[in-house]
């Protein structure tokens, strides 16, 4: 049987690009590319308009603290530093013209010794200077993440769980590319100093599973776990559940229970950095949804505007109710198709979602039973309502992932994590007075 | 095409509403609804749509009234309609239908606000009002297939005869699963009601926890201490003849009134069947189901409190985090 964890739910899956290739597509004649493309301070410019920059030379620096740089995905000249939208709202963004040359910063060399004869702290300082963050969507810098792991975590859990509904980018990402995302993972093992390491897979996507176990056969340090295809797997806490049997305290971290969980196309990006000395100027988007001409799994320079993006697969068949960045489960609606693409855009999605009329609370708890994190739901919606904070703070309301499992599954329409978020704000500020 | 709607994720949403719940519960009822129009003829049928009608009307008159939308088309009416037709005996006069649907829609279910919102079962409540009001009306049981005419020939449930002391040795195990003998319109066939139970656990529209649990506790209590006759006799009466099985499997699972909670549901449907037990065995009333569930929808939300699941990542038994 499967691994699992308690509750959660199971959308249609519409994977409807799990047999498409990833295909790389061109940047066009304009890109802008946000600073704060990670979580943590934005990272600062070091370029001035009117610079001539080449591929992946870099256009922002980290700034202090959790903070991350950015790199040009194409060469160009630097039309503008300006404010635009972003997946997750506004921010400042370097606006480069493409010169079409496609013109490779020459200083980006491989690793220049091998990965035995370096320190762990060589290694993820070249790991920041790269730009890599967490691709599953969080955006956590890597390089903090492995700095908080080192010396904690007895297992490396990669994580291709893809729970949200029709993204495929990991699946075919790891097929694709078994080999380099392993030589990836091998790279993180040896800088984190850990025993074991787990690949985690849904069992919707076997063939991925199987391409993993061919390469790393004979090898007693890796693993491939067959997850039970349900949502929210992929979430760090019920993968942990799943795979470990253990939870992870409130408040605290994967590794305080010694694993660090590093997605999929994360590994890969490292295995570029350090092979191709690449940093992160493109990753693989999955367009897809109902009003997609042709959906399809690409490979897209950062900074190209979803626009673009869906144009390079046949453009909009349909006028989609909503554009979505991410999945749609825990994506984020756009409202023009400008924004650009960053590190954290798994998928883009143009869908006609269809919205329930929102009615009175049936009391019928099948959030309760859809909720991951074994809360009621239900509860914090009759609390907020009324303005009882207590009563959500009594109800673990800060224990709420955000998944929306309890939203997805409501026959009255209610807009239950809506609610728990304001809630959230509230006690927020109820504790800062 | 640069017009697209904002909202917060999650972006698709689950087919059932709250129409297609009402419905599959509707679909799980028809089949001993039909199984009483069979039985008791005609007069059932003719009672069934006379209460749909009421309920269906007055909820939207009253909302109409309060100016509040009005939501009929949510089929929670009709669920109600049902059920309050088949808690009714055949010979029931028919001007007492419309005042159990007023009480039942009006003074229990939109004076309280409406779906969601009162916190006893609205047709269970009508039936008690009508049971005290009108005790005659609301007791005169007709033999199935007997024509049921109003002065049909009146006949004692094997309940009230247990109620009285005697062992009911007329009907058969069959006869009871079946429903061959007086009743309710919609009480009498157990089969058909566990049909129901069977339909609407396989539709995931309830969890198994709280009929299973009320049914148990009678049946095992039945059985240790039966009142008249052998344990497994008195038990086999007690579970099959009566409203228990309609009141187990569709009243006490009423979402509004009752626990969303796995502990709340199991103590819930525990504390209904002692309830049952007491009221029917030392109660001047021969059936007590209706009593036990109003009484166990009072502390629902108590029940709910006290057994809230421990959230993932907590202690399992550290106490009021924060101030609670």
């Amino acid at each position: 049987m499967a691994l699992t964890f308690r509750g959660g739910i199971h959308p249609e899956e519409n994977k409807v690009t799990k047999d498409s290739p990833i295909r790389a597509i061109a940047a066009r004649n304009f890109v802008r590319i946000p600073l704060s493309q990670h979580i943590g301070a934005p990272a600062v410019p070091v370029v001035k308009v009117g610079d001539r920059v080449l591929r992946g030379a870099v256009i922002a620096e980290a700034a202090e603290g959790l903070s991350c740089p950015i790199h040009s995905s194409v060469s160009g000249k630097v039309l503008a530093i300006e404010r635009g939208t972003t997946p997750r709202g506004e921010g400042v963004g370097i606006v480069i013209e493409n010169d079409h040359m496609d013109e490779t910063d020459p200083s980006l060399v491989p690793w220049h010794k091998p990965i035995a004869q370096s320190t762990p702290e060589e290694l993820i300082a070249c790991i920041k200077e790269k730009g890599i963050v967490g691709l599953g969507g969080a955006t956590f810098p890597l390089w903090a993440k492995l700095n908080s792991g080192r010396g904690k975590a007895e297992r490396l859990i990669i994580n291709v769980a893809e729970c949200e509904p029709y993204l495929t980018s990991n699946h075919r990402l790891v097929l694709e590319k078994t080999r380099e995302v392993v030589d990836g993972v091998k790279i993180l093992l040896y800088i984190l100093g850990a025993e074991k390491c787990i690949f985690a897979v849904e069992d919707n996507k076997e063939d991925a599973a199987d391409a993993l176990q061919t390469v790393l056969q004979g090898s007693d340090h890796f693993a491939v776990a067959v997850l039970k295809t349900k949502y929210p797997q992929g979430d760090e806490r019920q993968l942990i559940r799943a795979l470990l049997g253990k939870e992870i305290p409130k408040g605290k971290l994967p590794a305080d229970v010694g694993a660090v969980i590093i997605n999929a196309e994360t590994c890969w990006a490292v295995y570029r950095a350090f092979v191709e000395g690449m940093p992160c100027v493109e990753r693989v988007v999955t367009v897809s949804g109902d009003c997609v001409r042709t959906p399809a799994n690409l490979l897209v320079p950062i900074g190209m505007s979803f626009g673009e993006v869906l144009e390079a697969c046949g453009g909009l068949a349909c006028q989609p109710e909503k554009l979505i960045s991410g999945g749609p489960m825990m994506g984020t609606a756009q409202w023009t198709a400008d924004t650009p693409v960053t590190r954290g855009v798994g998928g883009i999605l143009a869908i006609t979602a269809e919205e329930k009329k929102t009615g009175n609370c049936i009391h019928c708890g099948r959030c309760v039973r859809a909720c991951p994190m074994h809360l009621m739901p239900l509860e914090f919606y009759r609390a907020i309502q009324g303005g009882n904070l207590d009563d959500a703070e009594y109800y673990n309301i800060t224990s709420c992932s955000e998944c929306g499992s309890c939203t997805f599954v409501c026959p009255a329409g209610i807009p239950i994590l809506q609610n728990i978020r304001i809630g959230k704000d509230n006690l927020r500020n109820r504790l800062k007075k | 095409m640069d017009q697209f709607r904002v909202g917060i994720s999650p972006h698709v949403r689950h087919g059932d509403t709250t129409r297609t719940v009402m419905l599959d519960v509707c679909i799980a009822l028809l089949p001993s609804v039909i199984w009483g129009i069979y039985a008791f003829g005609l007069r059932a049928l003719f009672i069934c749509v006379i209460s749909l009608v009421c309920c269906i009307g007055f909820e939207a008159i009253c909302q109409g009234i309060m100016r509040r939308p009005v939501t009929v088309s949510d089929g929670s009416a009709a669920v109600s309609g049902l059920l309050l037709a088949m808690n009714l005996p055949v010979t029931v006069p028919l001007w007492i239908v419309p005042i159990g649907a007023f009480f039942a829609m009006v003074v229990v279910k939109q004076l309280f606000g409406g779906l969601g919102k009162n916190f006893v079962n609205p047709v269970l409540c009508a039936r008690v009002i009508l049971f005290v009001s009108f005790p005659a009306a609301m007791t005169t049981y007709v033999q199935p297939f007997t024509g049921a005419a109003v002065d049909g020939i009146s006949s004692a449930t094997p309940l009230s005869a247990m109620n009285q002391g005697i062992l009911p040795q007329d009907y058969t195990l069959s006869e009871l699963l079946c429903g061959t003998m007086p009743g309710c319109i919609g009480e009498v066939s157990s089969l058909l009601l566990l049909a129901g139970f069977l339909y609407l656990l396989v539709r995931r529209v309830i969890t198994w926890h709280i009929p299973v649990a009320y049914l148990g506790t009678v049946a095992l209590i039945t059985l240790i201490f039966p009142a008249v006759g052998s344990g497994v006799e008195y038990m086999t009466y007690s579970m099959f003849s009566g409203g228990l099985i309609l009141g187990a499997v569709f009243m006490a699972t009423d979402y509004v009134t009752s626990p969303v909670t796995r502990g709340g549901k199991l103590v819930y449907g525990v504390l209904c069947g002692l309830l049952t037990y007491l009221i029917r065995r030392f109660g001047s009333y021969p059936e007590g189901v209706s009593f036990a569930i109003l009484m166990m929808n009072v502390p629902v939300w108590y029940l709910d409190r006290f057994f809230r699941p421990r959230a993932y990542g907590t202690a399992r038994f550290k106490k009021k985090e924060g101030k609670a």
